[in-house]
């Protein structure tokens, strides 16, 4: 149900018109939209799998755009990887219309990105998805130490904060005081 | 597994995520660092519900035991470093904030260490005790709470070091023949939230006649049960128990029957009535002296004296 215009994909390329939800309701014919992330390729997403999406269904709500003026203007996401959009693109397009199972096998396998996911998801407004990721990132620390846990989740100890409060008010300093001297130099 | 920036996440997904922890992985987590545990207390969360809360303070450890729906975790405070040697944990001390100076056994096992020459009577017991409950409380609604003393510390002195007491919505304090219940102990319980109470006294009627007149005149609010032990062998003036107080002969069919001590025999039931409320208590004592105990009908008494009147 997904394609991607540009090569990265492995995903299948498939028409619209073969969807199973298409032959249920003929009469309607499904809309799509473009969505592009920082490595520029173009998603193309139905409008029923984007409904997971508060954002962008908000977007397309709001721009009332037709089919081709979707396809000359993809949404960019540059803030999102294009590995990671490609991953959020494939749940919405298997979760279209239905609900997420408590248990779903279905989801992104790929925890090393667990973070920019969670971080894309959160961006997208995927409440559903967004869910499930917070329960994976939770499970990290199943059983775990304290200073395990610190380590899996990056906790800086008190001297490492302190250390990095020093460095940022130094920085401050520096800059403040670089203002204050550019400032008077204009004076001159 | 790759690791994740926790502290890098949006404020909505860290307090999703929290939300998926445990009490033990909170707690393990607000020990991390001061920056971690302002953070977590500052998240919209719900606090886990501690279905009971255990202290027993006894020789030579003080132990909490916290019960929730997922798991146990215990708290032990030793009296010195040697005893958490000599239990094989001491290469693990950790001084962590905000509750300093403990170590990790298990996972679900923190031991901490409070030196001291007087052992679970000094002030350092009581500042960790104070220190952890008002940590816990921060993290978890104790929904019940008992107090188990095997020893002689004071329930005053002690309970004051358990902070948000007043929170937990019941508190047994049970101490049999090891925990003395002083006049000056009476003020603090009246006011507390403590329900059922078991200890021993030196002057078991005027304390009981303290207690009858101040419970008649609407303190101990909470108090369900009090089971007092007079603490060496002397003939008891009873009548002593009534000045000032009304009474009246017991018209429950089976007063005191329930919950109450195997050793104890009541040879005497008297009813008291609060006039504020109309609430009813029964006070039952044995003759030659030596137990006294208060408890304070249920609606269930109530119904089985209308059934039995009709």
């Amino acid at each position: 149900m997904s394609s991607t215009e540009q090569g990265t994909s492995s995903a299948a390329p498939a028409e619209p018109t073969t969807a199973p939800e298409s032959a249920a309701a003929p009469e309607v014919p499904e809309s799509f939209y473009y969505v592009h992330g920082k490595d520029k390729v173009v998603h193309k997403v139905s409008a029923g799998a984007l409904q997971h999406s508060a954002l962008i269904h908000g977007m397309i709500s709001n721009l009332g755009y037709t089919e081709e003026q979707a396809k000359a203007n993809p949404f960019p996401f540059e803030n999102i990887d294009g590995d990671i959009l490609q991953m959020v693109v494939d749940w919405c397009n298997q979760h279209k219309g239905k609900p997420t199972p408590p248990e779903d096998t279905n989801l992104p396998k790929q925890k090393e990105k667990l973070f920019d996911l969670v971080l894309a998801v959160n961006y997208l407004e995927i409440k559903e998805l967004l869910t499930y990721c917070c329960k994976q990132v939770a499970m990290m620390v199943k059983g775990k130490s304290p200073e395990e846990i610190r380590e899996i989740w990056m906790i800086p100890t008190d001297a490492e904060d302190e250390a990095a409060e020093k460095e940022a008010k130094k920085r401050a300093g520096k800059e403040a005081a670089g203002e204050t001297a550019a400032a008077a130099g204009d004076a001159k | 597994m790759a690791p994740l920036p926790l502290l890098k996440c949006p404020l909505v997904v860290l307090e999703e995520i929290i939300e998926n922890l445990t009490l033990t992985e909170r707690f393990n987590l607000s020990v991390l660092s001061k920056q971690m545990n302002k953070r977590l207390l500052q998240l919209r969360i719900g606090k886990i519900e501690v279905q009971s809360m255990k202290i027993t303070v006894a020789k030579p450890e003080l132990q909490i035991r916290l019960t929730t729906a997922q798991e146990e975790i215990k708290f032990v405070i030793f009296p010195n470093k040697k005893a958490l040697i000599q239990r094989g944990v001491a290469d693990y001390i950790l001084n962590y904030v905000p509750v300093q100076c403990y170590a990790i056994q298990k996972r679900n096992e923190y031991f901490f260490d409070a030196p001291g020459p007087t052992a679970l009577k000094n002030s350092v017991v009581h500042k960790k005790v104070a220190n952890l409950t008002k940590h816990l409380s921060r993290l978890s609604i104790v929904k019940k709470a008992e107090v188990n003393f095997q020893m002689n510390i004071g329930i005053k002195d002690f309970m004051s070091s358990v902070k948000n007491v007043e929170n937990f919505q019941k508190v047994d304090v049970l101490g049999g023949r090891s925990m003395m219940f002083e006049e000056e102990d009476i003020p603090f319980v009246a006011n507390s939230k403590l329900t059922t109470i078991e200890c021993k006294v030196t002057q078991l009627e005027s304390i009981v006649n303290t207690f009858l007149k101040q419970w008649i005149a609407g303190n101990f609010p909470h108090v369900e049960r009090i089971d007092f032990e007079r603490d060496s062998y002397r003939r008891m003036e009873m009548t002593k128990f009534f000045t000032d107080v009304e009474f009246t002969p017991s018209v429950r069919t089976n007063p005191l029957g329930l919950g109450i001590p195997k050793r104890t025999k009541h040879q005497n039931t008297v009813d008291i009535v609060r006039k504020t409320d109309n609430q009813r208590a029964t006070l039952g004592y044995c003759g030659n002296g030596g137990y006294a105990t208060f408890e304070v009908w249920t609606e269930e008494d109530f119904k089985d004296l209308v059934i039995a009147d009709s």
